[in-house]
C-alpha cells in the first residue's frame, strides 16, 4: 500500500475513476456506477464491490435519494451537500485519503465520487453473509449461556459488551498482518487491568510481523511466552461469557477478525481443567467433576506407561490374581506388550483423526473398523492382548474429557509410555519429573502457569480443584490484578 | 547451551548407570510358582524340591466364550539339588519359562528337615530378590511335603494359593499360630524364643484325602522338636495373647446329663507379670476376655442374671483348667518355654535376664504360673432368647 502516496484525488471525475480503476488493477469485481440527478445536475459515481455491500442499502439509501433529489444545492460543494442533506446512512465519512477509500472499498463500503470535489463520501453498506449465532462445538454447557463468537469481529465485541455494560471496558484496535491489515483486538478493563500485561500484550502484537492472519492462534504462537513448550501458554475459548468472566478477573482478551475463538492471557495450567459450566452447576457437582478431570489427565498420561512398567518390569508388585488374570490374556500373543501399547495408541490418535476429517457418511463405517476389527477381533485372533485394549480404551476416553489438551496429552502418553518401556517404572517417574519441572518453570505473560497450585491457603484453592461457591471468591487471582479485592466489600483480608 | 545440554547428558547417563537391576521381560515368558515344598532325603544332603506352577492356558484362538471357560491349572515340579535354590535352577533347564518365585504364596517343609533345622529355606527368602518376606511357612505332619502339593486341592485350582487363603483371609477365624517369614526370622533373633508354624495335615473328605491346618509345630531354636495338638493351640495363644476369636466349649452337668456351651471369644487381653521371690520365679498370667453366648444344648437360661454369673464362673473355671493343664503338659513334653516367658524378663529385667539366661530352661520347669481369668459376657450373638421346649 506504499505507492499510494502518488495518488492524490482531483476535482475531474474522470481522472478520479480511471486513478481507482488503475489501483486495482481493473479488477473486474469492483463495480462502478455512474449517476446524474436529472433535476439539479449532480453528476458522479459510486465504487463498491457487489458481493460485500448490502444492494437494498446502497439502492435505497445512497442510489435513491441522490437520484431522487429535487433540490437545487446552494454551493458548488456536492460532496458536504450530498452528505450532510440527501444520503440516508448512520455511518459515514467525507475522506480524501486513497489508502481510505481502497480500504474502504474492499471492506464492503461504498465510495461516493461527485464531480468537481476533491473528497469523496465512505458510506457503510457491508452487507456479507455470516452463519448464526450457535453453540461452540468444542465446547458443550450442560447449563448456562449457550452463544458463542462468530467469525465477524463486530458481533464479537457486540457480545462482550452486552455482558460487560461498563464504561471501563476498552477495546484497543490494531491491523496485523503486512498483507490483510486483519483487525486485532485488545480487550480488557481499565482500573482491574495490570497496565505492564497490558503493554506488553500491545508490544508484542505490535511486533508481530506476519503475511496474514485468520485465526487467533496465529497472533498466539506470537506473543507467547514459551514458543517450545507443548502446552499453550493461552487460553482458547468460543464462548462470551467465559471471556467476561476471564476480563473481570483483570485479564487481557484479544480478539480477532475472521477467527471466533479468543485468546484470554495470562493464562493457568488449571484453567485447562475448568469448563465454563462448572460455575452453572451447583458448586459440590462442580467440584467433582473439575476432580474427575485432574485425574483423569494424570491418568490418561500414566495408564498405559504404568501398565507397561508393571507387566513388563515389575511383575512382583501386581497382586497375583491381577498377574495371573493378565498372564492368561497375554498367553499366545504374538507381539511384545510395548509393541501393542504402541501402536494401539497410535490407532486412537488415527481412529480420532478419522473421525474429524472423514465426512458424516463415512462416521458408520469408522466406528465398526474402530470397535470390531480394533477391538474384538484383534483379541479374537489373539493379535492383541484384551487388557492392553481395555488400558488404551480407558486412557482414550479418559482425554476425550479434556478437548482442550488432546494435543499434549497424546504426545505426553506416548513419551511416558517409551520411558517406561526403557526403564520401567524409574523411565515413568523421570517423565513425571521432568513434566512437573517443565509446567512449574512455564510462565504466561510473566505469571507462572502454576500459579496458586502450590498452596493450600483456601484463598488460593478456591477456584482451582475444585470450586467454592460464588460468594467465597472474594479475590482475583495473584498477580494477575490490579484490584485484587473483588467488589467493594470483599472479605476481611484472612488470605 | 552446549554446556547445559552437556550437563543435562551427564546427568541422565549417571542416573541411568545408579538404578538396580531392570530389564525388559515379558510377563508370559515366566512361569509363575505358587508354592515350593521342601523335603530332604533321609541320611543324605539332597533336597526333593516341588514347586507348584500355575499354569493359566487359554485356547489359542478362542472365542469370546471359550475364553469364558479358561481357568487355572496347578502344574508340578519336582527337582533335586544340594540346596533349595539349586533344586529350582535346574527347573530352569526342564520349563521353556522362567520360574517366578515372586509369587509364592507358600512354602512347606517336610517334617524331617525341619527337625534338620529351617534356616536353610529361610535364608533363600531373605538373599534371593525374588521371593517375598511374607510367605506362609508350613510344617507338613505325617507326609511329605511334596504330597501335600499334590493332594487335590478342596476350594481353589491352585493347592498353595488355597492354603494361604485359609490364612490370610479368616485371620480371625482359623486358631493357628500364623508366622511369616520375616516374623520368623525376628524371632530366631531373640534368645531363649521359640516358634510355633501350623501345621499341614491330611483330612479324609468323603474318602478322598484333603489337607488340614492343625495344630502347631514347636521349634526349639530354628529345629523342629515337637508339636502342639490342635487342642493346645488355644491355651497356647491365650498366652501369647493372640486369641482373636476362639470358640471356648465350656462342659457343664445338669442332673446326670453333660452337656456343653460354647461361646465365642470377641477380645483378649493377657498381662503376663513375673512376680520374684525366695522361692524362685513365679508369673501372673491374667486374662480378660470377652465372649458372647453362641449356643447351648440345656435348657438353662444362661442369659437371665443369674444364668449369667454361673456361666461366667464355668468359662473362668473352664479356661484356667485348660491353660494350667496346657502349661504342665508343655513342661512335661518339651521341657521348655515355648511361650517365650524369658522374653518377659529380658525386657523388663534385663539385669536379672542375664544371670537367668544360661539356665533359663530348668528355671522355667520350677516356674510357678498363677493363671487367673476373667470373663465378660458381652451379648448372646442371639437374635432371640433360648429355644423354649413345651413339655
Amino acid at each position: 500500500m506504499e505507492n499510494l502516496d502518488k495518488y492524490t484525488l482531483t476535482n475531474s471525475l474522470d481522472e478520479n475513476i480511471k486513478m481507482i480503476r488503475e489501483i486495482f488493477g481493473d479488477d473486474e469485481n469492483i463495480d462502478l456506477r455512474m449517476f446524474q440527478n436529472q433535476y439539479n445536475d449532480i453528476k458522479g459515481c459510486i465504487f463498491f464491490i457487489n458481493s460485500m455491500v448490502d444492494t437494498a442499502t446502497v439502492d435505497e439509501y445512497i442510489l435513491k435519494p441522490v437520484l431522487d433529489n429535487k433540490a437545487l444545492p446552494s454551493s458548488t460543494d456536492h460532496i458536504t451537500y450530498l452528505s450532510t442533506q440527501v444520503i440516508v446512512s448512520n455511518t459515514l465519512k467525507i475522506s480524501s485519503s486513497m489508502e481510505e477509500i481502497i480500504d474502504a472499498i474492499i471492506y464492503g463500503n461504498t465510495v461516493l465520487i461527485a464531480e468537481g470535489c476533491a473528497q469523496v463520501i465512505i458510506i457503510s453498506s457491508q452487507g456479507w453473509q455470516i452463519r448464526d449465532i450457535t453453540e461452540p462445538e468444542g465446547e458443550k454447557a450442560l447449563k448456562g449461556p449457550r452463544e458463542g463468537f462468530l467469525e465477524s469481529l463486530d458481533i464479537n465485541l457486540t457480545m462482550i459488551r452486552r455482558k460487560i455494560r461498563s464504561k471501563d471496558l476498552r477495546f484497543h484496535h490494531m491491523a496485523v498482518g503486512e498483507r490483510t491489515r486483519t483487525d486485532v483486538c485488545v480487550c480488557y478493563m481499565d482500573g482491574l487491568v495490570c497496565e505492564e500485561i497490558l503493554n506488553r500484550v500491545i508490544r508484542k502484537i505490535e511486533n508481530i510481523y506476519i503475511d496474514g492472519v485468520f485465526d487467533s492462534k496465529y497472533i498466539g504462537e506470537f506473543i507467547s511466552d514459551e514458543p517450545f513448550s507443548i502446552f499453550e501458554t493461552g487460553h482458547f475459548t468460543e464462548k462470551p461469557d467465559t471471556v467476561a468472566a476471564m476480563i473481570l478477573e483483570g485479564r487481557v482478551a484479544i480478539l480477532v477478525d475472521g477467527s471466533p475463538s479468543v485468546i484470554t492471557m495470562p493464562s493457568l495450567f488449571i484453567e485447562t481443567f475448568i469448563a465454563g459450566d462448572d460455575y452453572n452447576l451447583n458448586y459440590y457437582y462442580a467440584s467433582m467433576r473439575r476432580l474427575l478431570r485432574i485425574i483423569g489427565f494424570v491418568i490418561t498420561i500414566s495408564l498405559p506407561a504404568l501398565y507397561l512398567a508393571l507387566v513388563a518390569f515389575h511383575q512382583n508388585t501386581l497382586p497375583t490374581d491381577l498377574l495371573v488374570t493378565i498372564y492368561a490374556a497375554r498367553e499366545g500373543v504374538p507381539f511384545p506388550t510395548v509393541l501393542e501399547l504402541i501402536v494401539l495408541v497410535i490407532m486412537f490418535e488415527v481412529l480420532i483423526e478419522a473421525g474429524t476429517r472423514a465426512p458424516s457418511g463415512i462416521g458408520q463405517a469408522l466406528s465398526i473398523v474402530g470397535v470390531l476389527v480394533l477391538g474384538t477381533a484383534a483379541v479374537d485372533a489373539r493379535l492383541v492382548s484384551a487388557p492392553t485394549i481395555i488400558i488404551v480404551g480407558a486412557a482414550a476416553i479418559m482425554e476425550l474429557m479434556l478437548p482442550e489438551i488432546t494435543g499434549p496429552l497424546a504426545i505426553l502418553r506416548v513419551g511416558l509410555l517409551i520411558l517406561s518401556s526403557l526403564l520401567g517404572l524409574y523411565g515413568y517417574m523421570f517423565g513425571i519429573l521432568a513434566l512437573l519441572i517443565h509446567l512449574f518453570s512455564l510462565r504466561s505473560l510473566g505469571i507462572p502457569y502454576m500459579e496458586s497450585l502450590a498452596s493450600l491457603r483456601p484463598q488460593s484453592i478456591k477456584d482451582t480443584f475444585i470450586r467454592l461457591p460464588a460468594w467465597y471468591m472474594r479475590y482475583r487471582p495473584k498477580f494477575m490484578s490490579k484490584d485484587y479485592k473483588r467488589g467493594s466489600i470483599g472479605g476481611k483480608g484472612d488470605d | 547451551m552446549t554446556k547445559y545440554l552437556l550437563i543435562s547428558l551427564v546427568m541422565i547417563i549417571l542416573c541411568l548407570l545408579l538404578t538396580g537391576c531392570w530389564s525388559y521381560r515379558e510377563i508370559d515368558s515366566l512361569y509363575i510358582i505358587a508354592g515350593i515344598a521342601i523335603d530332604k532325603e533321609p541320611n543324605s544332603d539332597i533336597y526333593n524340591v516341588t514347586a507348584e506352577f500355575v499354569d493359566a492356558k487359554n485356547t489359542a484362538g478362542g472365542g469370546a466364550q471359550q475364553q469364558t471357560e479358561q481357568g487355572l491349572q496347578s502344574v508340578l515340579l519336582e527337582t533335586k539339588g544340594v540346596s533349595v535354590f539349586d533344586a529350582i535352577r535346574k527347573m530352569i533347564k526342564i520349563s521353556a519359562k522362567r520360574p517366578y518365585l515372586a509369587h509364592a504364596t507358600t512354602i512347606v517343609i517336610s517334617e524331617e528337615a525341619a527337625r534338620e533345622g529351617i534356616v536353610p529355606f529361610l535364608d533363600l527368602v531373605v538373599t534371593h530378590e525374588e521371593p517375598r518376606l511374607d510367605v506362609d511357612v508350613y510344617v507338613a505332619r505325617g507326609k511329605l511335603a511334596g504330597e501335600i502339593l499334590h493332594t487335590k486341592s478342596f476350594s481353589s485350582d491352585i493347592r498353595s494359593f488355597e492354603l494361604s487363603q485359609i490364612v490370610n483371609e479368616n485371620k480371625q477365624l482359623v486358631r493357628i499360630p500364623i508366622l511369616k517369614a520375616y516374623e520368623i526370622i525376628n524371632q530366631l533373633a531373640t534368645p531363649k524364643f521359640s516358634i510355633v508354624l501350623p501345621v499341614v495335615t491330611s483330612f479324609i473328605n468323603h474318602g478322598e484325602s484333603t489337607n488340614i491346618l492343625s495344630g502347631g509345630a514347636v521349634f526349639k531354636t530354628d529345629k523342629l522338636v515337637g508339636f502342639l495338638e490342635q487342642e493346645d493351640i488355644i491355651p497356647y495363644l491365650f498366652i501369647k495373647d493372640q486369641i482373636q476369636s476362639a470358640v471356648l466349649n465350656v462342659e457343664t452337668k445338669e442332673g446326670n446329663l453333660n452337656s456343653t456351651i460354647t461361646l465365642e471369644t470377641l477380645n483378649n487381653r493377657t498381662k503376663i507379670k513375673p512376680v520374684y521371690s525366695d522361692e524362685g520365679i513365679s508369673f501372673d498370667i491374667k486374662i480378660k476376655t470377652d465372649v458372647f453366648f453362641i449356643e447351648s444344648d440345656t435348657l438353662t437360661n444362661f442369659i437371665s442374671p443369674q444364668g449369667r454369673k454361673k456361666l461366667k464362673e464355668l468359662t473362668e473355671r473352664h479356661l484356667k483348667k485348660r491353660i494350667e493343664n496346657h502349661i504342665r503338659k508343655t513342661k512335661e513334653d518339651l521341657e521348655f518355654d515355648i511361650f517365650g516367658f524369658g522374653n518377659i524378663i529380658r525386657q523388663r529385667n534385663p539385669k536379672l535376664w542375664k544371670e537367668l539366661e544360661k539356665d533359663w530352661d530348668s528355671i522355667f520347669m520350677d516356674a510357678n504360673f498363677n493363671v487367673k481369668c476373667d470373663i465378660r459376657i458381652k451379648n448372646s450373638g442371639h437374635t432371640l432368647g433360648p429355644i423354649k421346649v413345651a413339655d
